[in-house]
């Protein structure tokens, strides 16, 4: 829908400016209309007077191609603001589902991304979405909660909808490491993300009682998944799968996970 | 002289009502300019276990626009046997029966000990009382059997002579009939249609004809005239079904129909409803009935859709209705709203219990109980201890072992001369009676002086709003001080026994010239009536303002009310100082703010919803908790108090009680968790640190029982995930940017939440600043 909109709004934008372009013409030619004349006039011995007043009408002309000029500039410069603020030259549109266990941290990351300000959050016990712009990709986030003995059962619901995941895991819970490695054993086999591309995000990495990226990896087991490049999606196995160990006080770790993660989407709009 | 706290605590004992203004002013001008408008929280069926039982009609003044019920304010000569009614200044003659009457011997009803009295009309019929359970099929197998055995279970609490019936529903919707032995039968109705109640009628084979009436108590051989009439088939009294529906329960299969991979059940929850409210308005019109439905997903298709059966589409969030991306949404809400209204006015009750993982709509489905007084319960799963006890608790009773369930009130408000009344917020509908004391300016369901409530509590509220007259000879009375405005609230209802009652309550205040007596106004603030009734305006306007900025309605009132009340130097803040009726409130509509009633961040559209309706439902003291919840704290160093809902209350040694009515939340502190972790509760030595950690559960215990729905219970200690339930509704005074240079008692938040010591200070500067 919301890429619908888009398209709609900046073929309208485009539209908007070959109208104008046609109504700049017109003065233009009018103005040119007069230059011709006035020196057809000169040429003609015509009285100094009749001149003058031919002069006066190119003048008018003039003025009358500046105005139109400042017109079309305006409604360029409101095409570039349509664009730069909807999307920001965005050519990616992407469904995502942020998963994880419970107090993984999805609710403040999709809130840290959205407003730019951290707060305290509560569990969230019913599924919840909010957009994102991330770079030059939009997404639809959908935060699934984890907070539920039986979130999982509600992922799946989501997973048709989606066209990629993001998981995120607590690296500071070790208690819950065998069961996000069952969690994302279950997403790996899920057929309908098949080929999705997932992101891994280790979450509060700042904490002294974090685990390192390699103890991170060699218990998620994701080396021998990990892909780049063109995926087969036919084979659940094979798709792109990153780890990135992020934290709040250093945002830009969000923004290198989905950057990567963007590289993986289809382009969906394409700027005109 | 009693202090004003001891006089509206006792006002709210003894009528269930408290004003936000106490002395009225007496223009009109001076009544908007109080900021918080005057009203009150209502309570009108409050639990009281001492009035004397009246077993006969009020008496009603005689002057055909007023009709107010005889009351203790009413002016009494007893020798010429004549009463002036205090609303209208007529003067009545008191019905014979009342000749015995003296000084001494009054009747209880204008004794002044009861400005609240209820009436039972024995002249009226009993009804008995009517249960339609309304049950989802599309649900996995472990839900549907613990939703049959709560169903069983319902038929063993109800009152034997209710009449009951059946409707199930998935792709298909199933009317059943109760009245075949050994053998089961139903109608089968189209999901994808929207049958109008005469359709059901003709499909059913329904005549318009008045239910059987219920001999009176008194009379023991009730079921002898069984009844038999065509709609009996589908109504049956308990006692005569009792069997063959515990066994139709329990042989209820799941929904046949196949589910594809990648959908959703096809499940038919509007048509469903629609039938079962055509089939109730037929056979029971203006008869207190109940509709129980138990839905276990969304609507997916005709009538009343919430979201199609791709799984592909996924139900709108808050986000998705901002961007007017909903595509069912309006149409949903629509038709869910003509349902209640066609259900509440007939006094119907429409209960909506929601199990399921995601939403059930429950956001356009909301009218049902807002509207009916019904109860919206927002589950997991059904087989879950939370749903099963809250559903038992739909029957519970109170000491005096009747229901706590009423049908089909109706309050009317009388206001003397002074007032009229501009609106009402709550669990109900106007009854669009436009009587002479009816105010131009609406605030709340406006343009009535009487709505109906079809289920009804002990513990419903309704916020009723007045609007001041000018008074011509006003001054001059006022400054005698003899001025009183009086409000008569009379709820007619059906009490579950069958009987129709009458609770009249009469209340009297002092009005005063606004100009030269404020701090007596001011003085008579009640802070916490204000809070829940500004939460309440807010909530009802963020739900009926599309796109009203309400956060922002409340912040400009906050400054507005103490610019007009605190005491400050222009200019400057740091001489700005609330008088002690004020004092909390800025709290109040701080914790407010930040409340899940007006932060849909990290919610779904369902969930506001239903925090939204025990906000609107609920009385004072509970609608407070909900603001702002309560925190208490258990340890060594003392008894068990209050503590401040503040990050630093947080404390190692300390086990914390929060109550924020959704949720009950026991908090073990880090010292406190590590002493449970090295076990040493189970040490005999130590048996005061097993009585400490059992103090507050006992608390929790005692909080569980009174409380309907049956919040979340958790238990959690330091660094628990479920610790969040607390850290985010703490007021964050120590946060992960300010936490370390020494302060050292509490628990950083991370948050960059604004506190509440940053609020206060904005407050001060605009409220004293000359340019606000």
């Amino acid at each position: 829908m919301a890429q619908a909109n888009f398209i709609n709004e900046v073929v309208g934008a485009k539209d908007d400016l070959e109208e104008l372009e046609e109504i700049e013409k017109q003065p233009e030619k009018q103005f040119d209309d007069a230059c011709e004349v006035v020196v057809m006039a000169k040429e003609e011995g015509k009285t100094a007077e009749e001149i003058k007043h031919l002069t006066n009408i190119k003048a008018d002309q003039k003025f009358k191609v500046c105005l139109a000029a400042l017109v079309a500039e305006n409604a360029s410069d409101k095409r570039d603001d349509i664009m730069k603020k909807d999307l920001r030259l965005q050519n990616k549109i992407s469904e995502l589902a942020i998963i994880g266990l419970d107090n993984a941290g999805k609710t403040t990351l999709l809130h840290t991304l959205k407003d730019d300000q951290v707060a305290q959050h509560t569990s969230t016990l019913y599924p919840t979405s909010e957009e994102l712009i991330m770079g030059n990709i939009k997404f639809t986030a959908f935060d699934l909660g984890g907070g539920h003995a039986q979130a999982g059962s509600v992922w799946k619901d989501y997973f048709p909808a989606v066209d990629s995941i993001v998981f995120l895991v607590d690296a500071t819970d070790r208690r819950s490491f065998a069961k996000a490695k069952a969690e994302l054993d279950s997403l790996l086999t899920d057929e309908h993300i098949a080929g999705s591309p997932i992101v891994i995000i280790g979450t509060k990495s700042d904490l002294p009682e974090a685990v390192t990226e390699e103890k991170r990896r060699q218990v998620l087991d994701i080396f021998s998944v990990i892909t780049e490049g063109t995926v087969d999606s036919t084979n659940v196995n094979d798709r792109p799968m990153e780890l990135f160990m992020c934290n709040l006080k250093e945002q830009a770790s969000f923004g290198c996970a989905f950057r990567w993660l963007g590289r993986f989407l289809k382009d969906k709009v394409t700027i005109i | 002289m009693a202090t004003y706290q001891e006089f509206i605590a006792q006002n709210e004992e003894r009528d269930g009502v408290r004003f936000t203004w106490n002395v009225w002013p007496s223009t009109r001008l001076e009544a908007t300019r109080l900021v918080v408008p005057l009203g009150c929280q209502f309570t009108p069926l409050k639990e009281r276990y001492d009035l004397p039982p009246l077993n006969y009609d009020p008496v009603l003044c005689t002057n055909k626009t007023c009709r107010a019920v005889l009351n203790p304010f009413c002016s009494v000569d007893y020798r010429a046997k004549i009463w002036v009614c205090n609303f209208c200044l007529q003067r009545n003659n008191f019905p014979p029966q009342y000749a015995g009457i003296t000084e001494q011997l009054q009747p209880a009803e204008i004794s002044p000990q009861y400005t609240t009295i209820e009436y039972t009309l024995m002249r009226m019929p009993a009804q008995p009382a009517i249960f339609l359970f309304v049950v989802d099929t599309c649900m996995d197998e472990d839900d549907m059997t613990a939703l049959k055995e709560s169903l069983q279970m319902a038929l063993s609490l109800l009152p034997p002579d209710a009449l009951v019936g059946l409707i199930t529903f998935g792709r298909m919707v199933h009317i059943h009939e109760l009245n075949c032995e050994g053998m089961t039968r139903s109608y089968v109705f189209r999901g994808t249609k929207d049958y109008t109640a005469k359709q059901v009628q003709d499909m059913l084979g329904l005549m318009k004809q008045q239910p059987n009436q219920r001999p009176l108590p008194g009379n023991p051989n009730m079921p002898q005239n069984q009844p038999t009439n065509a709609f009996s088939k589908f109504m049956q009294p308990l006692s005569a079904c009792d069997m063959s529906l515990t066994d139709l329960l329990g042989e209820l299969q799941r929904d046949p129909w196949p589910v594809q991979l990648g959908k959703r059940a096809l499940r038919s929850t509007g048509a469903a409803l629609s039938i079962a409210i055509g089939l109730l308005e037929t056979l029971f019109p203006n008869t207190g009935a109940r509709i129980m439905s138990f839905i276990a997903g969304p609507c997916t298709q005709g009538p009343g859709i919430i979201i199609d059966e791709e799984l592909k589409h996924t139900i709108r969030s808050h986000h998705d209705i901002e961007k007017d991306n909903a595509k069912y949404m309006k149409k949903a809400i629509k038709f869910y709203e003509a349902l209640a209204n066609r259900s509440a006015v007939n006094g119907h009750v429409i209960d909506l219990y929601s199990s399921a993982l995601d939403q059930t709509g429950l956001h356009e489905m909301k009218y049902c109980s807002n509207y009916t007084g019904g109860h919206m319960v927002m589950g997991d799963s059904f087989n879950t201890s939370l749903f099963k006890q809250t559903f038992q608790k739909v029957f519970a009773k109170d000491n005096k072992n009747e229901y706590r369930m009423n049908f089909g009130a109706t309050v009317e408000v009388k206001t003397s001369r002074e007032l009229k009344v501009s609106g009402a917020i709550g669990s109900c509908v106007s009854l669009a009676q436009r009587a002479s004391n009816v105010s131009e300016t609406e605030l709340g369901m406006g343009g009535t002086n009487a709505w109906k409530i079809s289920g009804i509590y002990p513990n419903s509220t309704l916020s009723v709003f007045f609007e001041v007259l000018n008074q011509q000879q006003a001054s001059a009375q006022a400054s005698a001080g003899g001025q009183r405005g009086y409000v008569q609230f009379i709820t007619q209802y059906q009490h579950l026994s069958g009987f129709k009652k009458i609770r009249v309550t009469t209340v009297a205040r002092n009005l005063i010239d606004a100009a030269s007596n404020m701090p007596t106004i001011a003085a008579s603030f009640d802070q916490e009536c204000a809070s829940v009734a500004m939460a309440r305006i807010a909530v009802y306007r963020a739900d009926t303002e599309e796109g009203s900025d309400v956060l922002r309605w409340l912040d400009k009132m906050l400054i507005r009310l103490c610019q007009k009340f605190a005491v400050y130097e222009k200019d400057n803040p740091g001489s700005f100082q609330l008088t002690d009726t004020f004092t909390l409130y800025p709290q109040f509509m701080y914790h407010l703010r930040r409340s899940q009633f007006l932060q849909v961040f990290n919610n779904s559209p369902d969930e506001t919803a239903f925090y939204r309706h025990y906000l609107l439902v609920e009385d004072l003291t509970n609608c407070l908790v909900m603001i702002q919840p309560i925190l208490y704290a258990y340890s060594f160093s003392g008894p068990p108090e209050p503590v401040l809902l503040d990050s630093s209350s947080i404390l190692p040694d300390r086990i914390l009680l929060m109550d924020t009515f959704y949720h009950i939340l026991i908090y073990h502190g880090e010292t406190i968790a590590q002493w449970v972790k090295a076990g040493y509760q189970e040490l005999p030595e130590y048996e005061n640190f097993k009585q400490l950690l059992q103090a507050p559960v006992g608390d929790a215990t005692e909080i569980l029982q009174n409380r309907f729905p049956m919040p979340r219970y958790i238990t959690t200690e330091a660094g628990g995930s479920q610790a969040r339930f607390l850290l985010y509704k703490v007021n964050p005074s120590q946060t992960h940017t300010n936490y370390g240079w020494g302060q050292g008692a509490g628990a950083p938040i991370l948050t960059d939440d604004v506190n509440l010591q940053t609020f206060m200070e904005h407050l001060k500067k605009l409220a004293v600043s000359s340019t606000t």
